[in-house]
């Protein structure tokens, strides 16, 4: 933290030296993002065409990756396909982060039995599996990415609620706190505009170590077809789409997009390793 | 004279599970009149810091209260929040013996001293930095403009207590409370820090609390002179007075077992007194 405080606009001090397999995750996560961005232009075919003319080719100079079952652009369903993998988990990340630093707070600040509720409440939710969670809601919103990025919302909460809570506690129980709370400020002011901000490194690494999970758990998701649907792509379905290629001797389609999720989770677990051990949390 | 702080009957104990109720606070009077200064003197433990953090309304968690704590004539046992946040910002500040543990470390000196102000008098940013840096100049620091960006472990131990006076008055407060401001400093800063203490009070006629375990420095300092033992106040009395002709056994035990000049101690001899010796 020491050196945060030191130079907090120099972004080496903040984010510590880089190694280069720190260096290279970030290339990778940054030139997926900017892939996922502008798909549309990336893009050498329109995805979801067929050619029937052309299926199970391997890479040539026309189909970079080469194409699937139904002669789609391999390339073309790879980079339209990160937007969902590579969105979708930031979305349920955010909105799992908002949710569950709110509760989290609410829980230190008020204590007593508000806290006691919340802690039984956490426990409960915990002891359902992340997956069992993201099924349910996804049974009751019907298969599709909106339910899949609700259901894993809610599932990753409790993470993040026990976490910050217990931070929070620690946080709040520091003297400069009751200092703050002397000099008449209301409680909300406080948890907003200085116990929240004290402990976001903690946020911001369990943000992303959680972001490493979110891809394979939606992925996963997808793979078992409850995710994006068809004719639109993603990584899980193109995953569980080549498996028939894969057993025939055409490995492309599942081993192109099995490699991209598995350098991009790793990729963003280097980095969550990274800033947790920058940020000592 | 007005009293800026009457505490009546002030009985603060917390209910146990198995033992007796722990009893922090006895039965504490006392009164600050405005723009006097009343040091409060015992030994640590004696109930000192909870006394005045009572002033402000901060009781422990789960503390029983009894008793009255009117600060310039607003009841604050029972108080509302909303009339204890009115009387936290406008009438009374607080200073406190440790100002590395009570100023937040990862927030700038410049933070600190115009959040304050933003928050409580409503100035604009600019405005508030602009005082900020005055305030830091009353209290003798310089290159004031440089340390508004600074963080607190960037500056020593006597330069963030003047800090923290500078907070303190920002709000210009009718009531300073000051917990033992220089028990944790060295011996020159100490002097100095209580050197700008002093100073503001008289530039601002304050009424101040000043607690310490120091006696020499209380009678060097203080209008008024309070002895607390064990959760209740055994003696009021004009500095001079109580240094002369303690009344007090306690008082007498204390002057006499004062700490020589030669070998300086940090804390006050512990001196026991039985129950049938308190008022
Ligand atoms: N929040 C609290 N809960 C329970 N006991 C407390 C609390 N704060 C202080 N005490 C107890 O009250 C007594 C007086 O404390 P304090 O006012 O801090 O003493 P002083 O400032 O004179 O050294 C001490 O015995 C301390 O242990
Ligand atoms: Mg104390």
């Amino acid at each position: 933290m020491t050196a945060v405080v030191a130079a907090p606009n120099n972004p080496v001090a903040i984010f510590g030296r880089f190694s280069p397999v720190v260096v290279v995750s970030v290339l990778i996560i940054v030139v997926f993002t900017t892939a996922a961005i502008l798909a549309p232009w990336i893009a050498t075919h329109n995805p979801n065409e067929p050619d029937l003319l052309n299926t199970q080719s391997a890479p040539t100079g026309t189909n970079w990756l080469g194409t699937d079952n139904l002669g789609r652009d391999l390339f073309s369903r790879m980079v339209h396909g990160a937007r969902s993998t590579i969105f979708g988990p930031v979305l349920v990340i955010t909105v799992a982060t908002t949710l569950g630093v709110s509760i989290a707070m609410v829980a230190a600040w008020c204590g007593g039995i508000v806290d006691q509720i919340i802690a039984r409440f956490i426990d409960v939710m915990f002891s359902v599996p992340t997956i069992i969670v993201a099924l349910i809601v996804v049974m009751l919103t019907g298969a599709g990415l909106t339910g899949v990025v609700i259901g894993l919302s809610i599932a990753y909460v409790p993470y993040y609620a026990r976490l910050i809570r217990s931070a929070a506690m620690k946080e709040r129980s520091l003297p400069y706190v009751d200092a703050l709370w002397l000099e008449g400020r209301s409680g909300l002011w406080i948890v907003c505009r200085h116990i929240i901000p004290n402990i976001s490194p903690l946020i911001l690494t369990q943000s992303i170590a959680s972001l490493g999970l979110a891809i394979i758990d939606i992925t996963a998701l997808s793979f078992l077809g409850l995710g994006v649907q068809s004719p639109d792509s993603d990584w899980g379905v193109m995953v569980r789409n080549g498996i028939d290629g894969l057993l025939s001797g055409r490995p492309y389609e599942s081993l192109f997009a099995g490699l991209a999720i598995v350098l991009f989770a790793g990729s963003v677990n280097v980095l969550g390793n990274h800033l947790s051990r920058r940020f000592e949390v | 004279m007005s009293r800026a702080v009457e505490i009546n009957d002030l009985k603060i104990s917390i209910p146990q599970r198995r033992e007796d109720e722990k009893e922090l606070l006895r039965g504490v009077n006392l009164q600050l009149q405005s723009g006097e200064s009343l040091a409060l003197v015992g030994e640590s433990g004696s109930g000192k810091s909870i006394t005045a953090r009572s002033i402000l309304g901060m009781f422990p968690r789960g503390a029983k209260v009894s008793g009255s704590v009117k600060v310039d004539g607003t009841e604050i046992v029972g108080a509302s929040s909303r009339e204890l946040r009115r009387v936290r910002r406008s009438g009374v500040a607080m200073i406190f013996q440790d100002p590395r543990a009570h100023i937040n470390p990862v927030r700038t000196v410049g933070h600190f001293l115009t959040e304050t102000l933003i928050v409580s008098s409503g100035w604009s940013r600019k405005d508030a930095e602009e005082c900020a840096a005055q305030l830091l100049r009353d209290v003798g620091i310089p290159n004031a403009k440089e340390r508004l960006n600074q963080y607190p472990h960037q500056l020593s131990g006597g330069l963030l207590q003047r800090v923290m006076i500078a907070g303190a008055l920002a709000d210009e407060p009718a009531i300073l409370l000051a917990d033992e401001p220089t028990t944790a400093l060295d011996v020159t800063t100490q002097e100095e820090v209580m050197a700008i203490l002093m100073e503001m009070r008289q530039e601002k006629g304050l009424a101040m609390l000043f607690i310490t375990h120091d006696l020499e420095l209380a009678a060097a300092t203080c209008d008024h002179t309070a002895v607390m033992y064990k959760g209740r106040v055994l003696e009021v009395n004009t500095s001079k007075e109580l240094h002369d002709s303690p009344e007090h056994p306690y008082t007498v035990q204390l002057l006499a077992a004062r700490p020589s000049v030669a070998e300086r101690r940090h804390r006050l001899p512990v001196v026991d007194m039985s129950e049938e010796q308190l008022p």
